[in-house]
């Protein structure tokens, strides 16, 4: 078969499949490269309709899909922190329909050096529990115990388990902070980031009867 | 004359090389060379055959006469001497002799007279006895004349015998002594007989030993009797009637007690270096037994060294070392009395051993605090089980006698603390547990103090104990913070531990202590990292 011939057909059965034709939101969150673009693009917004600050909270991937009894992974990323903001620790608070999802564990990421002897991510199972599903809030604390870190990366990834049907939102909880630590005199002081974008991206979960 | 003076000295010398042929006493005499006589009245001699005798002569002398006198001979036959037996070569020859005189006896055929044995003697007149010593029953050297022995061995000693020496002449002198074992009881005896040709001039220890056995509780007594060459024998010498007994006493219990015991209680802990002493009981001879005559008493240190012995009479049941002893305990030493009871009869009861007593002349001390199993720091994050041994069983502390301080840090409040086990004041103990409760301030040290540690003999101090803090985040207690601990904080916080509690903190780097908010959180993170900054550089 002509090489041009395939191509086209290739083409064809690309522009068919999709559902919508894509327009310009921000689908990728660890796409720095184009984050920074859409950064400077104040007419860029996510889906819902929200403008993109940097640096940010994000869940990864934004949207699952899944049924009832089963369970996803989803990630949760520091995005795009900036080489003079390097963050040595971060609590992270998380909201959730505990009514219709429940955690199951919360497993480290490696943007604390989670693989070397200085990061410090728990490891936390249902089993553990150290976390309620009671309430709807997770909290992810997080360290790592060397000068600090700073880009993109996994700081934990969270195993759900689904219990009802319908559409359900993960969002960060503006209690979340990112800290750094400068060094006094006789102490240690943690600077609280500001300007996390915390409410960009949020987590959706569609969930099929 | 001078002939027969030859011949004599003839007969006299085949009388040396071939043995008596005339001798003292009957035909089957055994000793043939008997040449002391005690009859005054009588003397039976007897003789070699002469071949081809049938009759004999006999002829006594003097020896200041002989050989000069003219011999009486006498025929001898049955008619001549009645009680002899001429077959038997043996003469009865009644007449008078005389005490310190020498006599010679002579035998020829009376057929042929040429045909003459050689004389018997001179054989010596001794009618005088032995004269008699004294006798005394010997056990050992320190009992004489023992009414009880356990021994089956009899030792007799024998003083001062001698065979008296007549007005004219020599005595015999003493041959033997004869020792008759007497049982009173059944009325039976053995006889054992000692040659021992001397005279005792002082004092001899005999041993008879021939065919007898005591019998248990039957009673004995020994007699002797010296008897000289000529066969007088002394009067009889009788020892104190003495009684067998082979059973030792009963062993009995002692308790050990000191100069201010009243009761004889048993002590096991004693305040005096001085003094120290035992009261027995129970210590008994069988009914029929010789009874206790003494005790021994020993006092052994720990060492078993003997510090101190003394025999005591079977009056006494309790003994006090006097101070004039000058006995030198040691303290702490543990010290034990030994004691044994001994018999009449010198049978000894098995020894007993008191169960120990150990001298306390001073106070008791602390002599270790121990935090949680061996550990040589308290943690400063968790309850703290400390183990406080003393030096000695004291009376259980109260809770207002002991105290708990810090040493470095005066800003927090002093712990609080439990006792952990049920409390009882009038026990003794040799340790017990506090329980410090969290939270400790990190790198300080803890002072416990207790007042009023009383020990058994109300000796009072006051002791103190220093036991350092360990540092708050080195969860493996080696007394760093390092990457070892990070991972151990992780396992903590996974298992929701309070131990991984450690923030907010709570004073100044390095006097911290975490305020305990019962959460984990970021704020248990930030006093970790600020600790593991702190020490990264040690």
């Amino acid at each position: 078969m002509n090489k041009n011939i395939l191509i086209l057909i290739f083409f064809s059965i690309l522009f068919y499949s999709c559902e919508n034709i894509p327009n310009k939101s921000f689908n990728n969150p660890l796409d720095t490269e184009v984050a920074n673009k859409i950064l400077s693009d104040t007419t860029i917004s996510n889906k819902f309709g929200e403008k993109l600050n940097l640096p940010a909270l994000v869940f990864f991937p934004d949207t699952i899909q899944s049924n009832i009894g089963s369970s996803f992974e989803i990630g949760v990323y520091a995005l795009d922190i900036k080489e003079n903001q390097e963050l040595v620790m971060c609590d992270i608070f998380i909201d959730f329909d505990h009514r219709k999802i429940e955690v199951d564990s919360i497993l480290p990421g490696i943007f604390f050096d989670t693989d070397s002897s200085l990061g410090f991510v728990p490891n936390l199972t249902e089993e553990k529990k150290t976390f309620s599903n009671n309430n709807g809030l997770l909290q992810i604390s997080a360290m790592g115990l060397n000068e600090g870190n700073h880009g993109t990366s996994q700081i934990a990834k969270i195993v759900f388990k689904v219990n009802f049907d319908g559409e359900i939102i993960l969002s960060f909880n503006n209690r979340s902070k990112f800290l750094n630590a400068t060094e006094s005199q006789s102490d240690i002081l943690f600077k609280e980031l500001e300007n996390i974008n915390t409410d960009f991206f949020k987590g959706t979960i569609i969930v099929e009867k | 004359m001078l002939k027969n003076k030859s011949k004599l000295l003839f007969f006299i010398l085949i009388n040396f090389l071939q043995g008596q042929s005339i001798w003292l006493g009957s035909s089957n005499e055994s000793d043939k060379n008997l040449l002391w006589h005690n009859n005054s009245n009588s003397i039976q001699i007897s003789w070699e055959p002469i071949p081809n005798a049938t009759s004999y002569e006999i002829a006594i002398g003097l020896s200041e006469s002989f050989p000069t006198e003219i011999l009486n001979w006498t025929l001898f036959n049955q008619q001549n001497f009645n009680n002899s037996n001429i077959l038997l070569r043996e003469a009865t020859i009644n007449q008078n002799f005389f005490e310190g005189y020498d006599y010679y006896f002579f035998v020829r055929n009376a057929s042929n007279i040429n045909e003459q044995l050689p004389p018997l003697g001179p054989v010596k007149m001794d009618f005088i006895s032995p004269k008699i010593g004294t006798l005394t029953l010997k056990q050992n050297d320190e009992i004489d004349n023992y009414a009880f022995t356990n021994s089956q061995k009899i030792r007799v000693e024998c003083c001062n015998f001698s065979d008296l020496k007549p007005a004219r002449g020599d005595s015999s002198g003493i041959n033997s002594f004869e020792f008759e074992i007497i049982n009173k009881t059944l009325n039976q005896s053995v006889i054992d007989t000692f040659n021992f040709p001397d005279d005792i001039s002082q004092c001899k220890i005999f041993n008879p030993d021939k065919n007898y056995f005591f019998n248990q509780n039957d009673k004995y007594f020994i007699q002797v009797k010296a008897i000289d060459q000529a066969g007088n024998s002394s009067q009889i010498v009788k020892s104190i009637t003495f009684e067998y007994d082979d059973i030792p006493p009963i062993s009995g219990f002692i308790h050990d007690i000191n100069s201010k015991s009243t009761i004889y209680d048993d002590l096991d802990i004693s305040s005096s270096e001085e003094t120290l002493g035992a009261y027995w009981y129970d210590f008994v001879d069988e009914n029929t037994g010789s009874g206790i005559k003494s005790y021994n008493f020993k006092l052994l240190d720990g060492n078993d060294n003997l510090i101190h012995e003394k025999i005591l009479s079977n009056s006494e049941s309790s003994y006090i070392i006097s101070t004039e002893d000058n006995i030198e305990l040691i303290d702490s030493m543990e010290y034990k009395i030994e004691i044994f009871a001994e018999d009449s009869a010198l049978n000894r009861s098995d020894t007993s051993l008191s169960d120990g007593i150990i001298i306390d002349a001073s106070g008791p001390t602390i002599s270790s605090i121990t935090p949680n199993n061996l550990q040589s720091y308290l943690y400063p994050n968790m309850n703290n089980i400390i183990t406080i041994k003393f030096s000695e069983k004291v009376f259980k502390p109260k809770m207002e006698d002991i105290s708990v301080e810090y040493t470095q840090n005066e800003n927090f409040i002093s712990p609080n603390f439990n006792i952990t086990q049920p409390f009882d004041t009038t026990t003794r103990i040799e340790s017990f547990e506090l329980e410090l409760l969290p939270t400790l301030v990190s790198k300080d040290s803890i002072k416990i103090t207790i007042n009023n540690l009383t020990d058994i003999n109300n000796l009072s101090e006051t002791a103190n104990y220093l036991i350092p803090v360990g540092i708050l985040g080195d969860f493996n207690n080696d007394y760093i913070v390092n990457e070892d601990d990070i991972e151990l904080f992780e396992k903590e916080w996974e298992k929701n531990s309070i131990n991984a509690d450690l923030g907010p903190e709570d004073g100044n780097f390095p006097l911290i202590k975490s305020k305990k908010n019962k959460i984990l959180d970021i704020e248990d993170m930030k006093t970790f990292y600020k600790i593991f900054d702190y020490y990264k550089d040690d």
